[in-house]
């Protein structure tokens, strides 16, 4: 069942509230009993073989887990050891199978024409995240860090359905203390539902406006149509504002989800582009993600006694990355891409920490603008490689925004500008006959969603007094508007009526990206 | 008083929330753009056609008519219902035809109509070229949409899955951006008389049709779509129809004639008086024996499936080349002349349509001719006869240099 479906907004989703409440308010165990139910629904209206496979893990992740948490009382560390390779291989092996089971019967058929059908294989829903929790947990559990769960409050933490689709991931250490008997109370559910219709307006109402413009013109870069310059710069500035939208909106509707069943979950995103560097970019975007690559894949395989020289642990955490959001060979090398600018951006910081003239001079306001808009220029070419489906395509579309395919204008923009049109002739674009209103009108939905991007605080920000997630110790963002939810009547109102927006245009929601992850 | 400020917070966007849905389907089923409710308030549904499926299947299972009417586009906006120069049709009548009905869909539509409350009269349209593109390959017709909010499934047994479709259509013709929108413009042109609309009766009076024709002018829109037909035949495998079973299109009529036999339902199924500019492209593009071959095939399903019901089905054929078919279309750039009989080479005016009726039903034919075993020959040799008239001067001028 979709998140943003007519039936789990108004028949799961308050059922499954209601449900939680009254049982929070029989006692703890009755509490977690229910979220496993209702988690454990959710899945089974989805595909009921994806509920298996869930259960499946849970409790091989849990039985190992114990087992590797005896022998690490004991002191026995080689089976320890054992036990949490297991565990990681199982949860590698779930992955492998489900996961990237298409990449891998295709790349073996093409080897030895084995003639399966890859489009065959399940993809349960959320195994990319509850097998990275489950690997984390583990490795906490290895590194003396978990505790001893018991089997409810383990299989609710992996379980929990709002993070199923998109994530955030979670480390079982950031909500084991959240288990208790309290039901959900009206803050809860204000801040909650806040947020979800806020996550549920990007991806309807922003993502969802963009998502055409970059659709048409990728997958005519596809059908190796030309594309000229304004069309591709349209098209693939579309596309980073969708993909912000759509995963920041989902994320925001998992925690607020999250915080009407009475939990916090972590932040995911942080105004990614609002950054002044790529290595921040990746410290906003994703968070948990990133904070996943970091923990257990780039310092372990980089700081262990075998351990690979640091570079190539660097670069197998940013492969790992790139595999997150699908299984082309474009997100490799889209990773690839952007552990080069993070390799490149090190190096030149290491120079400017030479030079103090250089280091002063990045503290000017304009430096610092310029900054943020290079960031966002490295960061949106960067996404013709995610969005391409083949190298062709990407070739093709990087002709089209280095100009190569020629520029053009619809013919109408030739009588508005006047002399200005001739300039625009002598510096070789073109104007043709073509419909000025919709590029009009594609411009105009890019430009909301920048004016969103940059102008506006994210929720974390807007949410801030009223702490609907759990909170790090990251710098904040700045933005321009200092604008702060409170529980005045204007946001009342204003939260009643962007419900209602994205209520009614939830019939045309673009299925694009959302089922990808 | 709430004295909790949050839950203060939550009532008061939980009251604004709840107010705008029931405003927004208070003011949608007032306007009602898609005819949907029948609350009939604003006469004009200029908007109609966003849901056109929707709105007939609705519309047709409120008014029960007593004659049925089915078939393509065309006959959506060729047979007016409501037309008084039309004889004794059994009244209401209702013209169930739309761009998506080939011959399947109207068995659906049959079906559903049955299920309601079966009628006593069908006149069905038939097009060639459905049955030219149909899949000729044996094997379960995909699911059609609109399937799934008719009142029976294929089977003829009730639908179990109405009941969600009922659901969706609701909140999709209430609760949605495109419903919204369209009952504001439908509110905004209530008093536009020429604003495209459709009908109580299904009838489609092609007010778009009218405004393109006179912005660029019969020979444009005829040029036009002539260039579409004989791409769609280009484009399309010659069959000749010795097999017609393996059509699903006739597998499709042969089911509408045992539902009619059934049921006691008097059947017209007539083939469209093409023009004869329309008749030249199957000539061009090689279909001409392939058109005779379907005619053929028609006679024989009909007279299978009727069995010894024979007489409840009249199979007419209005094609040809005379001086209706043979109508001249107005030069290019002439936007005024207006055509009487035709609005392209395959649509025709409500005015044909009712001398097709009068034909049909008065058993008096000024127009057509019936088709059947014994007249189906001789009804092939008059149209190839009237052809080879009406190009033989033109031949004479060729043989003679002028």
């Amino acid at each position: 069942m979709p998140l943003i479906s007519l039936p789990f907004l108004f028949l799961f989703l308050p059922a499954s509230l209601v449900f939680h409440f009254f049982a929070a308010r029989l006692g703890e165990r009755l509490r977690l009993c229910a979220l496993i139910a209702i988690s454990f629904s959710f899945c089974a209206l989805w595909d009921i073989r994806a509920a298996a496979v869930l259960a499946g893990s849970v409790a091989v992740n849990y039985g190992i887990g114990r087992l590797l948490e005896q022998a690490r009382e004991d002191r026995r560390k080689v089976l320890s050891n054992s036990f949490l390779a297991t565990g990681v291989i199982f949860n590698l092996g779930v992955l492998a199978m489900f996961r990237y089971g298409d990449l891998i019967a295709t790349a073996v058929d093409s080897l030895a024409d084995t003639g399966f059908d890859a489009g065959k294989i399940l993809m349960p829903l959320g195994v990319l995240v509850f097998s990275c929790d489950q690997i984390a947990y583990l490795v906490d559990l290895h590194r003396g860090k978990n505790g001893k769960p018991d089997i409810l409050r383990y299989a609710a933490f992996v379980t929990f359905f709002p993070r199923l689709i998109a994530g955030p991931l979670l480390r079982y250490g950031q909500i084991k203390d959240q288990w208790t008997s309290r039901a959900p109370d009206a803050e809860d559910f204000a801040a909650g539902l806040t947020t979800f219709a806020i996550g549920l307006a990007k991806v309807i109402l922003l993502a969802d406006l963009v998502a055409p413009i970059a659709a048409t013109v990728f997958s005519a870069a596809g059908s190796a149509e030309r594309i000229e310059f304004f069309a591709g710069w349209t098209g693939l500035l579309a596309f980073a504002c969708q993909i912000y939208f759509d995963l920041s909106g989902y994320a925001d509707m998992a925690i607020g989800l999250g915080r009407c069943f009475g939990l916090k979950l972590p932040t995911n995103f942080r105004s990614p582009y609002r950054t002044t560097n790529i290595a921040d970019f990746w410290l906003t975007w994703n968070i948990t993600l990133s904070d996943f690559l970091r923990d257990y894949i780039y310092r372990p395989l980089g700081k262990s006694s075998h351990s690979l020289p640091r570079g190539l642990s660097f670069i197998a955490a940013m492969v790992l990355g790139g595999l997150w959001y699908g299984t082309s060979q474009m997100l490799i090398a889209w990773a690839l891409l952007h552990a080069s600018f993070i390799l490149f951006y090190r190096l030149w910081r290491g120079a400017r920490r030479r030079f103090d003239g250089l280091s002063s001079f990045a503290d000017f306001r304009f430096v610092r603008l310029l900054s943020i808009a290079l960031t966002f220029m490295v960061v949106t070419l960067s996404w013709v490689l995610f969005r391409s489906p083949d190298a062709e395509a990407a070739i093709n579309m990087f002709a089209a925004l280095s100009g190569r395919n020629g520029a053009f204008l619809p013919f109408d923009y030739a009588v508005f500008m006047g002399p200005f049109a001739e300039f625009l002739q002598a510096a070789g674009i073109d104007f043709v006959p073509a419909d000025g209103g919709l590029l009009l009108r594609a411009w105009a939905s890019i430009l909301l969603c920048l004016v969103v991007i940059f102008a506006l605080p994210n929720t974390e920000s807007l949410l801030s007094s009223y702490r609907p997630l759990l909170v790090d110790n990251r710098p904040a963002i700045r933005k321009i508007f200092a604008l702060r939810w409170s529980l005045s009547p204007f946001w009342s109102v204003a939260i009643g009526v962007l419900a209602f927006v994205c209520l009614v245009c939830l019939n045309s929601v673009n299925p694009l990206l959302h089922w990808r992850l | 008083m709430l004295t909790d400020p949050y839950r203060r917070f939550l009532a008061l966007a939980g009251i604004v929330f709840a107010a705008l849905v029931a405003t927004s389907i208070a003011f949608c089923v007032y306007v009602d753009p898609y005819r949907m409710y029948g609350t009939d308030q604003i006469p004009n549904k200029p908007q109609i056609y966003a849901q056109a499926a929707l709105a007939k299947t609705y519309m047709l299972e409120r008014v029960r008519p007593d004659t049925l009417i089915l078939g393509n586009e065309a006959v959506e906006m060729g047979l007016d219902p409501a037309n008084q120069d039309w004889p004794d049709v059994p009244k209401p009548a209702f013209n169930a035809a739309g761009a998506d009905v080939d011959v399947f869909m109207a068995w659906r539509l049959l079906q559903h109509d049955i299920a309601a409350k079966p009628p006593q009269f069908v006149i069905l349209g038939l097009d060639f070229l459905d049955f030219v593109k149909a899949n000729t390959e044996y094997g379960v017709e995909p699911k059609r949409d609109g399937e799934a909010r008719l009142l029976v499934g294929r089977d003829g047994k009730p639908n179990d899955s109405r009941s969600v479709q009922l659901w969706v259509d609701f909140f999709a013709t209430t609760l949605s951006r495109q419903a919204i929108a369209d009952s504001i413009k439908t509110f905004r042109l209530r008093n536009t008389s020429s604003a495209p609309t459709m009908s109580e009766f299904g009838f489609n009076p092609s007010h778009g049709y009218e405004t393109v024709l006179h912005a660029s002018g019969a020979e444009a829109v005829f040029s036009h779509n002539d260039a579409s037909y004989r791409a769609q035949y280009r484009a399309s495998l010659l069959s000749y129809f010795y097999s017609p079973t393996r059509n699903p299109q006739f597998r499709a009529l042969a089911n509408i004639v045992k539902l009619a036999k059934e049921n006691d339902i008097r059947l017209i199924l007539y083939i469209p008086p093409y023009h004869s500019r329309y008749l030249e492209i199957l000539h061009e593009t090689g279909f001409w024996a392939g058109f005779e071959g379907w005619k053929r095939a028609l006679v024989r399903t009909v007279d299978d499936a009727a069995g010894n019901r024979r007489d409840l089905v009249l199979l007419y054929d209005f094609s040809g080349y005379d001086d209706i078919s043979g109508e001249r279309v107005p030069p290019p750039g002439d936007t005024q002349a207006e055509m009487r009989w035709y609005r392209d080479s395959t649509h025709y005016t409500p005015a044909l349509g009712s001398l097709m009726i009068a034909s049909m039903m008065a058993g008096s034919p000024v127009l057509g001719q019936e088709l059947n075993d014994a007249t189906l020959e001789s009804d092939l040799a008059r149209v190839r006869r009237d052809r080879d008239r009406l190009f033989a001067p033109l031949d004479a001028d060729v043989e003679t240099g002028n």
